[in-house]
């Protein structure tokens, strides 16, 4: 009987991972239509390619190596030999299907889903220019090395971050948005703005999104997968037979309730879309981007924070959000969708307030604090921004990083693909005639 | 700022133990953080008439 308890509660914690990841899938939906929306006609296509294949790329490089990175690197850069990271290598039993493990899969398949989305944050941030071969190689390297290396320092079980300085990042403020945004800004650095982004002065120019409704859209299925993507942050037991129930944990261990997540994540949405209209005097892509930025500025203490304390730390999130962004935009950074100052303004912050408001949690053998989390944002930032610099820059010497003037100007739907993804009304003169007739 | 109305492990980690939010043990900074948070979506509604009206110009 207690093999049955015991398979039992290992069918329902399968389904739980399955379902958060299957759910997930909407974070890139999500991204693929915001990225559409934000984008000139002429580069729609090329822009959902790009997010197409994201997904696609970071799939097998993430369970050749990704998986593995998460477990023998906790300690630093030079790997462990233990069990776990053994049973991480792509050939191992684990890693298929085997009728012992219920759990390897949905939790591999639950990180590749935290994977799309890292890589996906650099996507939107270098559309219109960048060559898709360059994306695709600096997403692999975003997906399947860069933020899992990060997870393995600040987000594992026996993350030295967490082991030495009480690092605490529950819904990955840091180890995600916080390493994309700062890759993606040593990206951007080599890449350079788009043609007619800023004047002979060096003034900004608004490139204005094509279809800002669909933006929207895309960002509210953003907001949905969310819900899932923190669900999979918590760690779901089982208790030995015998023993008290387990209650939900954090990746670090400690108690917690999925309630949390429905208070404070819902809090902190409401309170960046409110922070970020107010600084933007209404703006609309900058409301729903800080509706983002307010659920990403609650994420590493979102197992702790009073709802109410939640909504004014993402009010803040949200608010500076928009000041980021602004402050990028006039320093000649071009980030088309406000990456950096949302996932990197928000993550930042998020570690810092959950340094400020929520320190003296025990952990195991240490308290949360100030100092563990200043270290781990100093952390996060370099372990991001030096790989995406330095990979960036060897494409642009080698000048495979960005497209031709010539085609940038064309629009990269025709010039790349061929194609023009989004044909006007009226105009089907670039339709076949069995296209005319629709 | 600790905030934790917990101290020890064993305390976290019990059975027994109920609200672990910040300052759960402190219940007037929590009054305190609510009514912070009334003021905030007051400003925010307060804004948002006076967006409108700008554009209305």
């Amino acid at each position: 009987m207690e093999g049955d308890a015991r398979l039992f509660a290992e069918k329902t914690i399968e389904t739980f991972y399955f379902w958060t990841g299957v759910l997930m899938w909407l974070i890139h939906a999500g991204f693929m239509i915001y990225e559409a929306g934000v984008t000139r006609q002429k580069n729609v296509l090329m822009t959902m390619m790009k997010n197409l294949l994201t997904c696609a790329v970071v799939t097998p490089t993430f369970f050749l190596f990704g998986w593995w990175i998460y477990y023998a690197f906790p300690s630093g850069l030079v790997p462990v030999s233990s069990e776990a990271a053994g049973a991480a290598l792509p050939w191992s039993q684990q890693m298929g299907p085997n009728l012992q493990d219920n759990i390897t899969g949905v939790f591999w398949f639950a990180f590749l889903l935290f994977s799309f989305t890292t890589a996906s944050i650099m996507s939107g941030a270098v559309i219109e220019r960048i060559r898709l071969g360059a994306y695709l190689l600096l997403a692999t390297v975003l997906g399947s090395m860069v933020w899992i290396l990060a997870a393995a320092w600040g987000w594992s079980g026996e993350a030295w971050l967490y082991k030495k300085f009480g690092f605490h990042d529950w819904g990955a403020g840091g180890c995600v948005h916080t390493v994309a945004a700062a890759f993606t800004l040593g990206v951007l650095l080599n890449l350079g703005p788009r043609i007619g982004k800023y004047d002979e002065q060096g003034r900004p120019r608004q490139i204005m999104p094509h279809n800002l409704p669909m933006t929207m859209l895309g960002l509210m299925l953003i907001f949905t997968g969310f819900y899932a993507f923190y669900a999979a942050c918590a760690v779901f037991q089982v208790a030995a037979p015998g023993a008290d129930p387990e209650p939900w944990r954090s990746i670090y261990l400690t108690p917690m309730t999925l309630g949390s997540l429905a208070f404070t994540v819902t809090m902190g949405f409401a309170g960046g879309a409110m922070g970020a209209f107010i600084v933007s005097r209404g703006d609309p892509y900058w409301t729903i981007s800080g509706g983002l930025a307010g659920m990403i500025s609650i994420a590493s203490g979102v197992d702790v924070y009073h709802p109410a304390l939640g909504y004014l730390i993402g009010f803040a999130g949200g608010a500076l959000a928009v000041w980021v962004g602004n402050q990028l935009e006039r320093r000649g950074i071009d980030d088309a969708v406000g990456a950096i100052a949302v996932h990197g303004g928000a993550g930042l912050w998020s570690m810092l307030a959950m340094g400020l408001f929520a320190s003296g949690y025990p952990q195991h053998g240490n308290f949360t604090s100030l100092t563990g989390q200043l270290i781990g944002m100093a952390v996060m930032v370099g372990v991001g921004f030096v790989p995406g610099y330095l990979l960036s820059l060897l494409l642009d010497r080698f000048g495979t990083l960005r497209v031709s003037r010539e085609t940038e100007l064309a629009g990269l739907d025709v010039a790349e693909l061929g194609i023009e993804g989004v044909v006007p009304a009226g105009d089907r003169s670039a339709a076949g005639p069995a296209e005319k007739d629709r | 700022m600790n905030s934790s109305p917990v101290t020890t492990w064993t305390e976290f980690d019990s059975r027994s133990t109920q609200a672990i939010f910040t300052f759960a043990d402190q219940p007037l900074v929590v009054q305190g953080i609510c009514l912070l948070a009334a003021v905030v979506v007051g400003w925010f509604l307060v804004a948002a008439f006076r967006f409108e009206k700008r554009h209305d110009r």
